[in-house]
């Protein structure tokens, strides 16, 4: 499993590489990204609840392999904070590992680790 | 004044200067909003229900934030609007200093409805002599008006821009937020929302531009910037620990309210690009469920609220015309497609 990030702050590219140190898997890009194996997709969210075009643009080709998605966000829009996780959630039938504030805190990486280990032993079953 | 060495040119909004300011100009021009959209009366009666300790924080809250509003509209967003490079980073730094001069007025506002005559004096007469809030204004303000340019100079001024707007506003925004997550206060609550929200644009845009001033500096201006940084961030802390205590020792929600702005110095620094400054820490949850509560629609032409989003506009064609008023007005023209509802109107 690969990590793909899309970033325009730079807070998603944090958050990928704290699951990394923690978990070993590979971080990339979303611009130098070209998956033939399963990934997690981190994005963003833009405002009140927009997926980035890069992000849809890259899902537009690549959705095969996508394999569940996690956001980061502003806590201040309330019910729309991460939303564009829930739109990529549901156009493209893959859970939403995480709804992260900005870089994420420790119970953010380690939720999205749980989330990778059980995704790799279910697959190596 | 020197004069212009190169011919003015004008904005391309083809051409930008970079991948993301017509981006956040056009999310600014899209959540506009104007605080006499939303109507305070249904407070002005829940005002009269808050004890004295509640209405006295509620409305010195808010009057400090009035300031600090506009001291960003009158100071800082000129600052940078003059610093910045480029028409489009000008327009949308331009654009956010008129967001915060219509925050400030939404404050006013506020204290208009909520207080008599000479409540509203007093509240404005203790803005002016509040130690630690004019404190924040001075050390803020000596970051605009320090006349170094450079790179670092210029990084510093856009981080001040972003303590205030993502985390030194937050001892403010607590006690609305909080009243709000209890059902009380819910009108005003919904102005705080659109103002926090409007606030979180900001910090993430400038925070971008100082992300980018801080890539061009070199290593030892970079050392030199982050321990500026961490010195400059715990002095306006324990600045905003005495004014929050002096705040809210009444309600009782000191610790709840320094919590919070430790929480939001920790989204600073996310949008910055620099490590966080605190340990992870929770927001209480009643701010949280004010921060959370659908607010209400309340003009039906133009959407606004706190799910607000600026109705769409398209220009009127032939085919609108013929679906309006679907007698034949031309004989000659082939019958149009109309939907249902306006099916029946025909056969009204």
């Amino acid at each position: 499993m690969q990590l793909i990030f899309d970033t325009l702050t730079g807070n998603t590219r944090r958050f990928a590489h704290k699951v990394a140190d923690l978990t070993g898997v590979e971080v990339v890009a979303l611009a130098d990204a070209d998956p033939r194996a399963p990934y997690l997709l981190l994005t963003y969210t833009f405002g009140s609840g927009a997926v980035p075009e890069s992000t849809a643009a890259f899902l537009g080709q690549h959705s095969h392999w996508l394999r569940g998605v996690v956001s980061s966000g502003s806590y201040h829009w309330g019910e729309s904070f991460g939303r564009a996780g829930d739109v990529i959630s549901a156009q493209y039938r893959v859970p939403y590992v995480a709804r992260v504030n900005k870089s994420g805190n420790a119970e953010d990486v380690r939720r999205v680790a749980d989330w990778l280990q059980t995704h790799a032993a279910n697959a190596a079953d | 004044m020197q004069p212009h060495t190169d011919p003015f040119s004008a904005t391309n909004w083809s051409e930008p200067e970079d991948g993301f300011s017509t981006t956040f100009y056009e999310k600014y021009t899209s959540q506009l909003w104007f605080p006499e959209e939303i109507p305070l009366s249904n407070d002005a009666i829940v005002w009269k229900s808050l004890s004295d300790a509640e209405r006295w924080t509620y409305i010195h809250a808010s009057a400090g934030l009035n300031a600090l509003d506009t001291l960003q509209g009158e100071v800082g967003m000129p600052a940078l609007r003059h610093l910045v490079d480029g028409h489009i980073r000008k327009a949308t730094i331009q654009f956010q200093g008129m967001m915060e001069d219509i925050h400030a007025k939404s404050y006013s506002l506020m204290n208009k409805t909520f207080l008599t005559t000479s409540e509203e004096r007093e509240v404005f007469e203790w803005v002016r002599t509040q130690p630690q809030l004019q404190n924040k204004i001075s050390i803020i303000m000596g970051i605009y008006n320090d006349p170094d340019v450079s790179n670092l100079g210029l990084w510093k001024k856009m981080v001040v821009s972003c303590m205030l707007e993502t985390a030194l506003f937050y001892s403010g925004f607590f006690y609305p937020l909080y009243l709000a997550g209890q059902g009380r206060m819910v009108s005003a609550g919904e102005i705080f929302n659109l103002i926090i929200m409007d606030e979180a644009v900001h910090g993430v845009y400038v925070a971008l531009l100082a992300q980018e001033k801080f890539a061009e500096m070199n290593e030892a201006e970079q050392a030199y910037a982050l321990a500026w940084y961490e010195d400059t961030l715990m002095r306006l802390y324990r600045n905003e620990l005495a004014y929050t205590e002096m705040l809210y020792a009444e309600v009782g929600l000191v610790d709840e309210v320094k919590k919070f702005i430790r929480y939001n110095f920790n989204v600073l620094a996310d949008n910055l690009g620099v490590e966080r400054s605190f340990e992870d820490e929770e927001i209480n949850p009643i701010v949280r469920n004010g921060i959370k509560a659908k607010g209400t629609t309340h003009d039906f032409f133009s959407a606004k609220g706190n799910s607000y989003s600026k109705i769409a506009v398209e220009a009127l064609t032939e085919e609108d015309m013929d679906d309006i008023w679907p007698e034949p007005r031309r004989v000659t023209r082939k019958e149009p497609a109309r939907t249902p509802l306006l099916e029946a109107l025909a056969h009204d």
